[in-house]
């Protein structure tokens, strides 16, 4: 055995890590490749923890020995990489020597490179080296799983925003759909039903002769249903421009522009209608005319129309302000009025709120259209039997 | 065979209720016709007295109520209240899906296409 403890050069190449302790423990000899980091002549209770065996193994020379046919994993103490190696004790009895054979306990390529070991420091047989090689493996194929994975998430989340996207323009397109459907029912219906009246008074008007009575009541009645369906024609085609043509900002008066339309309104009526102007110094404007005409048409119209025939003070009042930076438009009436379901659904498209007087529902739509389009606000205000008034806002234009 | 001599007429459109009641006229000239323009009244109306052995003649699309919310609630009723009577919707529409669901409430006997016609009021009346 004595051979062996000389024979180091051979026990170098099988087990680099190894150490002989001497009867007082004392690290007499280590391998090429732990002498790196252990000293020779320390003592090895000094130099290493006693891993494992947990229990049962005492730092004495005939404890070790007598525990022989276990493994022994010793860590180093000062070693803040927690260097570890795993081995078993061979007691050389000539000598009372003890020949710690070992493998460094490294599981990856980072510890390794933490202990600054190479792979020339292990022996070529030692299966510690195969493991290591196998976990590299492993990891680079973990690796390159989880890369793979992520471009498919990626994948999976890019294709489920696209799916959205999708959903919402089918949304829309459904909306559209059936937003022009109903569209197609309301017109069809309002076009087709003064035809048919006119259609059913002409009949009348055929059977009439015969009796020779008021053919000129149908006659008149059948006028009504065409003036009807001009004024239904006329109100989709403002519709139809108001969505179609671009916006034509130019300088007007607004004070004229509301003062021109009122006259022409008042004088198609002939009703004792009293027209009330509230406005500043300045009432020059830049901003769509033929638009704020249609809009100051609607809802000069809406006022007359819906005045309280018992009274006689009925009055439209308009005022104009600037207020939080953009122009205010007034228009109130002390009309008719109306509840509060009826107020929350007038700007929708066909939208009637009374039978007693004649409509098309399109009015306020088409003015709520305009002021979407020159980026203005409308809403209304209503108490039944005593007003109504309108409220309008325009952003104020640089020319 | 007994005929029904009250009309009630429910349209918004009051042209159509002339015309109808012309037209009702026509075949009987000693018809009692109602017409009303505003559907939430003719609500009021039925549901306040006796419209027994009317015939009903009602438009679809209308403010206020429309033909088949106000069928809906004299559907609702007490059954007394509208023993005998028969209701129509009476439209221009051309839509399929009107027709439909008109003719899907059990009181209503009938679709008919605007404007009525002397032959069609002949037809319901046995006249």
């Amino acid at each position: 055995m004595i051979q062996i403890a000389n024979e180091t050069s051979l026990i170098d190449v099988l087990f680099p890590f190894y150490f002989i302790a001497n009867k007082q423990l004392k690290i007499i000899k280590t391998g090429k490749s732990l002498s790196r980091f252990v000293r020779e002549d320390s003592s090895l209770e000094e130099t290493f923890h006693l891993e494992s065996p947990a229990y049962g193994v005492e730092f004495t020379h005939d404890s070790i020995a007598s525990n022989a046919s276990k493994v022994f994993v010793l860590s180093l103490r000062q070693n803040k990489n927690n260097f570890s190696v795993k081995g078993q004790f061979i007691p050389l009895p000539d000598e009372d020597l003890l020949l710690f054979v070992a493998s460094p306990l490294v599981n990856s390529e980072e510890e390794m490179k933490k202990n600054n070991l190479l792979i020339n420091d292990f022996a070529l047989h030692d299966p510690q080296l195969e493991l290591l090689h196998q976990i590299n493996v492993l990891k680079k194929a973990q690796q390159r799983a989880e890369e793979e994975n992520f471009s498919l998430h990626k994948r999976i989340e890019d294709l489920h925003h696209l799916n959205q996207e999708t959903e919402l323009k089918n949304n829309e397109l459904r909306k559209i759909n059936s937003d022009l459907d109903n569209f197609v029912y309301c017109v069809s219906h309002d076009l087709r039903s003064p035809l048919l009246s006119i259609k059913g008074l002409l009949a009348l008007v055929f059977n009439a002769y015969d009796l020779n009575i008021d053919v000129d009541k149908y006659l008149r009645m059948a006028e009504n249903s065409i003036n009807r369906l001009d004024l239904t024609i006329q109100e989709i085609l403002e519709y139809s421009r108001n969505a179609r043509r671009a916006v034509n900002y130019e300088w007007f008066d607004m004070r004229s522009l509301a003062m021109e339309i009122f006259n022409e309104l008042h004088l198609l009526s002939d009703i004792p209608v009293q027209f009330v102007l509230d406005m500043p110094e300045e009432t020059r404007m830049y901003s769509d005319k033929s638009r704020i005409s249609v809009l100051l048409k609607n809802l000069f119209s809406n006022a007359v129309k819906f005045r309280r025939t018992e009274i006689l003070d009925a009055r439209i009042g308009f005022t104009m302000s600037i207020q939080n930076n953009q122009y205010q438009f007034v228009v109130s009436d002390n009309g008719i009025g109306m509840q509060e379901d009826i107020l929350k659904r007038i700007f929708e498209m066909f939208y009637r709120g009374s039978s007693a007087l004649p409509g098309t529902g399109l009015g306020l739509y088409i003015s709520k259209e305009v002021l979407n389009k020159l980026g203005g606000d409308i809403y209304a205000e209503s108490t039944l039997g005593m007003g109504t008034s309108i409220t309008f806002t325009l952003p104020i234009q640089q020319a | 065979m007994k005929h029904h001599l009250r009309f009630i007429l429910i349209d918004d459109d009051d042209i159509f209720n002339f015309l109808h009641q012309a037209v009702i006229k026509e075949v009987i000239p000693h018809a009692e016709v109602l017409s009303f323009q505003s559907s939430k009244e003719a609500m009021e109306f039925v549901s306040n007295g006796q419209v027994s052995e009317t015939i009903f003649l009602i438009d679809i699309r209308m403010p206020e109520l429309n033909g088949f919310e106000l069928i809906h609630a004299i559907q609702n009723l007490p059954e007394e209240a509208i023993r005998g009577s028969r209701f129509y919707f009476l439209t221009s529409s051309l839509d399929d899906r009107d027709r439909t669901r008109g003719l899907s409430f059990k009181i209503v006997s009938g679709y008919l296409e605007k404007p009525i016609s002397i032959e069609k009021i002949k037809e319901l009346t046995g006249f």
